[in-house]
């Protein structure tokens, strides 16, 4: 039995299927109680759950991550709505002192079980720090995962594994994807690998990597390019799938990667190295970024020039395939 | 800008040269392939061509002077240095020979002393044409690169591992025949670009060894007759050969089979495919007689004829051009009878070809006296990877026994 949801729809089920199958699992962040979210996420969650279980908080990221870690240490499985991936900057410290580092610093002996819920990318012209895609510091950063959806049913898989995970869970959903794509969504509890890529499509000629609302941009690029194209979707970006990816690689010889994130030591720049390291001999063609661009993500009159499209993801690929080898 | 000229490799395993004459003197301007300088090896004086248009800066090497091959032995001022050419680093603002200390400080970066080959002359090519030419066991310096910039494409590795390249060394470059007043030009098309091409392929990539030899073939003379008037059909020379090939092929095969140079391995064929060259308006065409093997000779005949036939009229289909495994050619069929040999070229891939002359009268010595003889001269010309010179005359003189005694046929 599946119902068709959009990606925000998948989260509330998620979560709420989560708190009736694990007492322990609390929610906590702002406006995620009477409000129900800044986006719907935890819409009557509150009123079903009570303020034990969905824990309203004041505005304050890096006391909220502290108070995550300690929940965790207590034996909880606390979910963690950080509202925006920009404003988790605040948090930066308790998350590298302590949340992404406790396992390893104890030989393993302590287990801090946080899923961080946050909200990145642009698309839909809010307010400045709203649209970051900043998934390579939490890339950079050992001892988490990070994790990313593109569809209703993933988000669904994956955030009921995240929550069941043991290790810290970074869990990134796209704001654009939240209302803009739907799906089937089993009803039945289900979970998805958390460190595992998925062909989006299967083709021989170009290998295109990519994640979050860049999937779909890549598909209808692929659609207007007269090749046989691979869409590979990360959904861990921490840590990477790598042995799917070299094996379409070294299938096609050729990649383009599209991501949101900026372009200087973005995450295409760390895929770029696996593949050179480990698949050099295969490719036929430079690989090429299609990336956002060196600046701060600006504001919504000229976000559209920002944002990675159709038009660049398919210049890209055609340069890529007739590239003379 | 400043061009460094080297004392070249000019072959024969030439390491240093002996400085012969100059032709010009620091300060001349000189046009490009205008006499530079003669130097004497071990085996020759050769004279040195200017490689760019410029002003001579600097000579380097008196005559009677012995110099490494590699040395600077003129320095240019020029427009147009040599295509590939190694730039003099810094060569506008530097002096031409820096002091001594300066030489000593200078740093790798700009002195470059490591650099094996300047980048904007080494090879381009994507990792997967390299990893493709890695495993040809082809030396990608070798193959001349079509794609942008030069770049050495898959399509051209392929091309090269098939022969179809015709500069394949980077010591020479080809230059072009002066246009010049009363000369006509025809481009080669057609058959001819074929033939050149195949040719081309098969001195490439054939060490050619060749072998002749005489045989008394009057007894041969003398079966055709009698089988003519026999079976009351043409019987042909060039199929009597075919058919006395067959036991010497069966007891050498090695003459039948061919190399595969894109896999390095030896090919043994199934049966005997006799190609023969047949002469047309256009050029040489090579119809394949299939199975000579399981052919009696009056069928090898009638083929030759009708395949022949064909090949004139330029009707013969291509079917009937494949699939050899090793060529007879009759270089005495045509024009006059005194032909006694000449160097064959392989018909790439396969190993061998043999010619044949005239059958004409020639003093032999037979018992210690001089008699006249009816002589068929072979000529043979094979792959030297796989077929070494006894290997070669074993199987010629099976091919001769028969041609002399031609009853020895049905004992083998």
């Amino acid at each position: 039995m599946a119902d068709d949801m959009n990606l925000i729809g998948a989260i509330n089920h998620a979560l709420r299927n989560e708190l009736q199958n694990n007492e322990r699992l609390r929610i906590l962040g702002y406006d995620i109680g009477p409000v129900g979210g800044m986006f719907r996420a935890t819409e009557r969650l509150f009123e079903d759950f009570g303020e034990d279980r969905i824990i309203d908080t004041p505005l304050t990221e890096n006391g909220l991550m502290g108070m995550a870690v300690g929940m965790a240490i207590a034996g909880d499985r606390p979910v963690l709505e950080m509202q925006f991936l920009g404003f988790m900057y605040n948090a930066w410290g308790q998350l590298v002192y302590h949340l992404s580092n406790l396992h390893q610093k104890t030989g393993g002996a302590m287990k801090v079980p946080v899923t961080i819920r946050t909200v990145f990318g642009g698309g839909i012209k809010p307010l400045p720090f709203h649209s970051e895609s900043t998934e390579a510091w939490l890339m950079h950063l050992p001892g988490i995962r990070v994790v990313c959806p593109s569809t209703p049913y993933h988000a669904k898989g994956l955030l009921l594994a995240a929550m069941r995970s043991d290790d810290p869970v970074v869990f990134l959903e796209h704001a654009k994807l939240y209302r803009s794509i739907r799906g089937p969504v089993p009803e039945e509890d289900y979970v998805l690998p958390l460190d595992k890529c998925r062909h989006v499509s299967r083709g021989t000629d170009l290998t295109v990597l990519t994640w979050g609302a860049m999937v779909h941009v890549s598909s209808a690029a692929a659609e207007k390019v007269d090749a046989s194209i691979e869409i590979i979707d990360l959904c861990s970006l921490a840590p990477i799938d790598v042995e799917p990816i070299l094996e379409s690689v070294k299938k096609t010889g050729r990649c383009v990667i599209v991501h949101e994130a900026r372009r200087t030591a973005g995450p295409a720049a760390e895929l770029i190295a696996l593949i050179n390291e480990y698949a050099l001999e295969w490719l036929k063609a430079p690989i090429k970024r299609v990336t956002g661009f060196d600046v701060t993500f600006p504001d919504t009159s000229t976000e559209e020039f920002y944002l990675p499209g159709e038009t660049r993801a398919t210049a890209a690929f055609q340069a890529v395939l007739d590239f003379a080898f | 800008m400043r061009y460094e000229f080297q004392l070249p490799d000019i072959g024969e395993g030439l390491t240093e040269a002996v400085i012969a004459s100059w032709s010009v003197a620091a300060g001349d301007t000189i046009n490009e392939d205008d006499a530079l300088c003669a130097i004497e090896t071990d085996k020759a004086l050769v004279e040195i061509t200017a490689p760019c248009t410029g002003m001579v800066v600097e000579i380097n090497g008196a005559p009677g002077e012995t110099l490494p091959v590699g040395t600077v032995i003129a320095v240019f001022e020029t427009e147009k240095p040599p295509i590939g050419a190694k730039i003099a680093p810094h060569a506008a603002a530097a002096p031409s020979k820096p002091p001594e200390e300066a030489r000593s400080e200078a740093t790798p970066i700009a002195a470059a002393p490591f650099a094996a080959k300047a980048w904007s002359t080494a090879v381009r090519a994507t990792p997967a044409t390299r990893k493709l030419a890695r495993e040809k066991g082809i030396d990608l310096e070798t193959v001349t690169g079509t794609g942008p910039g030069g770049r050495v494409l898959q399509s051209d590795v392929a091309r090269f591992a098939a022969g179809g390249q015709a500069g394949t060394g980077n010591r020479f470059s080809l230059a072009p025949i002066a246009h010049e007043p009363g000369q006509t030009r025809r481009p080669l098309t057609g058959l001819g670009k074929v033939i050149a091409d195949q040719m081309v392929r098969s001195v490439t990539m054939i060490p050619h060894a060749a072998s002749a030899y005489r045989c008394e073939a009057s007894r041969f003379v003398a079966l055709r007759k009698q089988l003519q008037e026999r079976l009351g059909v043409r019987i042909s020379f060039t199929a009597m050969v075919m058919k006395a090939m067959v036991p010497a092929l069966q007891k050498y095969p090695a003459f039948n089979y061919s190399f595969d140079d894109t896999t390095n391995e030896i090919v043994i064929p199934p049966s005997i495919n006799i190609g023969f060259a047949a002469h047309t308006d256009d050029g040489l065409i090579v119809p394949v007689v299939k199975n000579c093997e399981a052919k009696s000779l009056a069928e090898i005949s009638a083929e030759v004829d009708r395949l022949a036939e064909q090949a004139r009229t330029r009707q013969i289909s291509v079917e009937n051009l494949r699939g050899g495994t090793i060529t007879l050619s009759n270089v005495g069929s045509h024009g006059r009878v005194e032909i006694t040999g000449g160097r064959l070229i392989v018909n790439h891939p396969q190993a061998a070809i043999i010619g044949i002359s005239r059958i004409r009268p020639f003093p032999i010595v037979r018992d210690g006296q001089v008699v006249v003889g009816q002589c068929l001269d072979i000529n043979t010309s094979y792959d030297h990877r796989i077929i070494d010179g006894i290997a070669a005359n074993l199987f010629i003189e099976r091919l001769v026994d028969v041609i002399e005694e031609p009853g020895i046929m049905l004992g083998l």
